[in-house]
């Protein structure tokens, strides 16, 4: 299987990495420039490979600006994650780039490097152990289910050009959706990224390129992207 | 021997009674329970009553005060009577000594000897006498006594007593005490250089002409005074060698004042440590349901920003001084230590009024230990702990920790979730962390709530702004089907269930909604069944 994504790093974190997405089946490969750590991620029985990350025609050969669409900086540096970051935006503007920092101040340049996403292994831990003390039922089921391995997904559709839904309320999206599927809410990318609460009571108008957030298992969210797709509405 | 079975009798009657144990408890808190708040008023109270008794006293030496103050002085010794007969009588618990003594007697099968008992009994009583504060307390009551004049030499010791109350002033003396080496070492030379600087400005000065130095004492004042660098100058050596020997003494005496102020400053700067530590138990003393935190690093320093955000106690545990003292910079209570020291955390509440303790070492061998030495202490604390390791995750559990957190899976976890469906993921994380106004919070179905046998279909979740996410129910409640399931420990999560679904006493409904809708929606809840539904 080709990969789709591409994860920097042969650390333990690397490799924790990997697993995950093993699980939720997304196909990868492991880089990194450090041959024993190539090593060792082999011998854990993953795909990995040795690579100068600093050369752009490196990167290139391993699918950036081709077919990798997701990038993984997860390099023991800071420095050395912000240099990957600009490197692979520079290669492909459309790639979805997720870091880790160490230092807190490393955030906000891994964000100015072009990355979407920066994770900070000390902060969302520290969130967490206080949402443990604070609402540990709700830690423990979303890490059962939507963000655990059982068959609850949160997924996002975008509505498609030419689809029946534009134009048409959120409410009245709502009355078609017989699916089992939940409908958190839409995110409209032109006004923000800030989520539209589905029961609001402000209807909002669908539009083109909207995206929908919705939670459910596997196959009811593939029925409902179908649906979305549809050119015209379902009956009923 | 009926004395002797009136005293067993006795000493039982008073083992036994909660009323005894408890009337000396009280009194253990007021006067001699470091960490009690009583105490610090009763010293208080004292410092003041003492303060103003030896003001009275000394004001009497010349003027007379009317009857006003004879009656305050009775009610000071009364005062002082009582405090020393309470303390004599907290120093020990004799009922055990003739207890003891009466069950040994009975094991051996020997005759109880009720005087050999109260030897004891009197011996323990006679230490406490013995002690050197006792005695300060015992002759400060005396200046009162008027016709022996002397007696008001004894005033010094009233204001000795102070040492009592005040703890800083205990810590001066334990500062002394603890560096008796060195200072035992610093006068054994000061003694010699006094006796070598005596001696030979006698012998040089005695015999010349216009000398002051006349007798031994002389000698001794002035070398005394020269060697304290004090200098007075009323006694000055005249002829050279005495000069020569003075000489030598300034600057033997610059070396011994620098010597001393090294040791007390020295001694001081260990002792502030301890200090400031006592401060800080005494500060978590006050608080109920506290947190104890175990290691400030990055994630330590994530969770206390959030802890004190919200408000709640917490006080912070770290090897590393440095951390330590950044945790004071931000206003924490922290105290340097070993966090896998059971009686360290004892002092910060393990085991009485802590209801968290976090292990956030870099550690893992130290996580589990403090795991272990928690559960131990208390079967009821929650414990949170940080695994590095996977392999670890089972350690803590086994250990007793309630929940584990294990950075990397967390973040992989994040990473990977964010990257198929980074709007949704956001969006999602954002509510369940409660970053933006939408919540996902849990609503207990309780006996007699509206909820209580209603069915999902009848709840317009919508009207109310509301999104139902699902509903937990425990395995004891029976189960329903045509509904989607998942499976959580002891639980299980109907997740979007249908109109049919009758809710009963003990589900958990996770509502999604803004906070002011699901506060609104709670509120409906608890009014009970006698209110009809809530309107749209």
């Amino acid at each position: 299987m080709t990969p789709r994504y591409a994860l920097f790093g042969c650390n333990p974190l690397a490799i924790e990495v990997a697993w995950r997405l093993t699980m939720v089946q997304l196909p990868f490969i492991m880089l990194d420039r450090d041959p024993a750590l190539v090593a060792h991620a082999r011998e854990e029985g993953l795909v990995a490979e040795q690579i100068d990350y600093t050369d752009d025609d490196a990167l290139r050969a391993v699918g950036i600006g081709g077919h990798i669409q997701g990038v993984f900086c997860l390099l023991g540096e800071d420095s050395e994650n912000v240099f990957l970051a600009i490197s692979t935006r520079a290669l492909d503007p459309g790639l979805r780039i997720v870091a880790v920092c160490q230092a807190r101040e490393a955030a906000a340049k891994l964000l100015a490097a072009g990355a979407d996403k920066v994770v900070d292994p000390y902060e969302i831990s520290g969130a967490r152990v206080h949402e443990l003390i604070e609402r540990p039922e709700v830690v423990e089921l979303m890490e059962q289910t939507v963000f655990g391995l059982q068959d609850l997904n949160i997924a996002e559709v975008t509505i498609p050009v030419g689809s029946w839904l534009h134009g048409v309320h959120l409410s009245e999206l709502r009355r078609h959706m017989l699916q089992n599927v939940i409908l958190l809410g839409v995110v409209d990318l032109e006004r923000g990224k800030d989520l539209i609460f589905s029961t609001r009571g402000i209807d909002h108008h669908l539009d083109y390129q909207d995206v929908l957030v919705v939670i459910g298992p596997r196959q009811d969210v593939e029925s409902f992207r179908a649906m979305l797709e549809s050119r015209r509405a379902p009956s009923g | 021997m009926p004395i002797a079975q009136l005293l067993v009798n006795l000493a039982y009657r008073q083992q036994a009674s909660s009323r005894y144990a408890g009337l000396k408890e009280f009194f253990r808190k007021f006067l001699t329970d470091p960490r009690s708040h009583r105490r610090v008023l009763f010293d208080g109270f004292m410092i003041v009553l003492v303060l103003v008794s030896v003001m009275v006293l000394i004001y009497e030496v010349r003027k007379p005060l009317g009857p006003w103050a004879d009656v305050f002085e009775v009610f000071v010794v009364t005062v002082f009577v009582l405090e020393y007969l309470l303390r004599m009588w907290l120093y020990n618990d004799s009922h055990r000594i003739v207890i003891e003594h009466w069950e040994r007697a009975e094991l051996m099968g020997l005759p109880f000897s009720p005087g050999r008992a109260m030897w004891m009994v009197l011996r323990r009583k006679l230490s406490f006498m013995a002690s050197p504060m006792a005695i300060i307390d015992l002759l400060s009551i005396l200046p009162s006594y008027r016709p022996l004049r002397f007696l008001r030499l004894f005033l010094l010791f009233r204001l000795l007593k102070l040492f009592r109350y005040a703890r800083n002033l205990n810590a001066f003396g334990q500062v002394l005490v603890e560096k008796r080496f060195e200072l035992y070492t610093l006068s054994v030379f000061v003694g010699s250089v006094l006796l070598i600087a005596t001696v030979a400005i006698y012998l040089f000065e005695a015999e010349a002409p216009d000398s002051r130095v006349l007798t031994l004492m002389d000698a001794l004042y002035w070398a005394a005074i020269t060697l304290t660098t004090v200098g007075y100058g009323d006694i000055v050596p005249v002829t050279p060698e005495g000069r020569v020997v003075a000489m030598v003494l300034v600057f033997a005496g610059i070396g011994v004042i620098s010597f001393a102020t090294s040791i007390v400053v020295m001694a001081f700067h260990e002792k502030m440590r301890e200090l400031h530590d006592n401060r800080v138990f005494a500060a978590v003393e006050r608080q109920r349901d506290t947190t104890i935190v175990c290691g400030y690093g990055r994630i330590g320093q994530e969770v206390a920003a959030r802890l004190a955000a919200a408000g709640d106690d917490f006080i912070i545990v770290d090897r590393n001084p440095a951390a330590v003292e950044l945790a004071r910079k931000e206003g924490y209570l922290a105290v340097a230590g070993d966090s896998t020291d059971g009686g360290l955390l004892a002092n910060l509440g393990l085991g009485r009024q802590a209801s968290r303790i976090l292990c956030l070492t870099h550690d893992d061998v130290s996580n589990v230990y403090i795991t272990l030495t928690a559960r131990q202490a208390d079967p009821r604390i929650l414990i949170i702990s940080r695994a590095n390791k996977a392999e670890t995750v089972r350690k803590l559990t086994q250990a007793g920790a309630t929940h584990v957190v294990r950075p990397y899976e967390v973040v992989a976890r994040m990473a990977s979730e964010f990257i198929g469906q980074p709007v949704a993921f956001d969006a999602l994380y954002d509510v369940v962390t409660r970053a933006t106004g939408i919540h996902l919070e849990p609503l207990a179905v309780r006996q007699n709530d509206w909820l209580e046998k209603q069915r999902v279909g009848e709840i317009d979740f919508a009207a109310q702004h509301l999104l139902l996410f699902g509903v937990i129910r425990p395995h004891a409640s029976p189960g329903a089907n045509g509904h989607t399931r998942y499976d959580l420990p002891g639980r299980h999560f109907y997740f979007n269930p249908g109109p049919d679904l009758l809710l009963r006493q003990g589900d958990v409904l996770m509502l999604i909604g803004y906070q002011a809708s699901l506060t609104r929606f709670r509120e409906l809840a608890g009014r009970g069944r006698k209110r009809s539904r809530p309107e749209p």
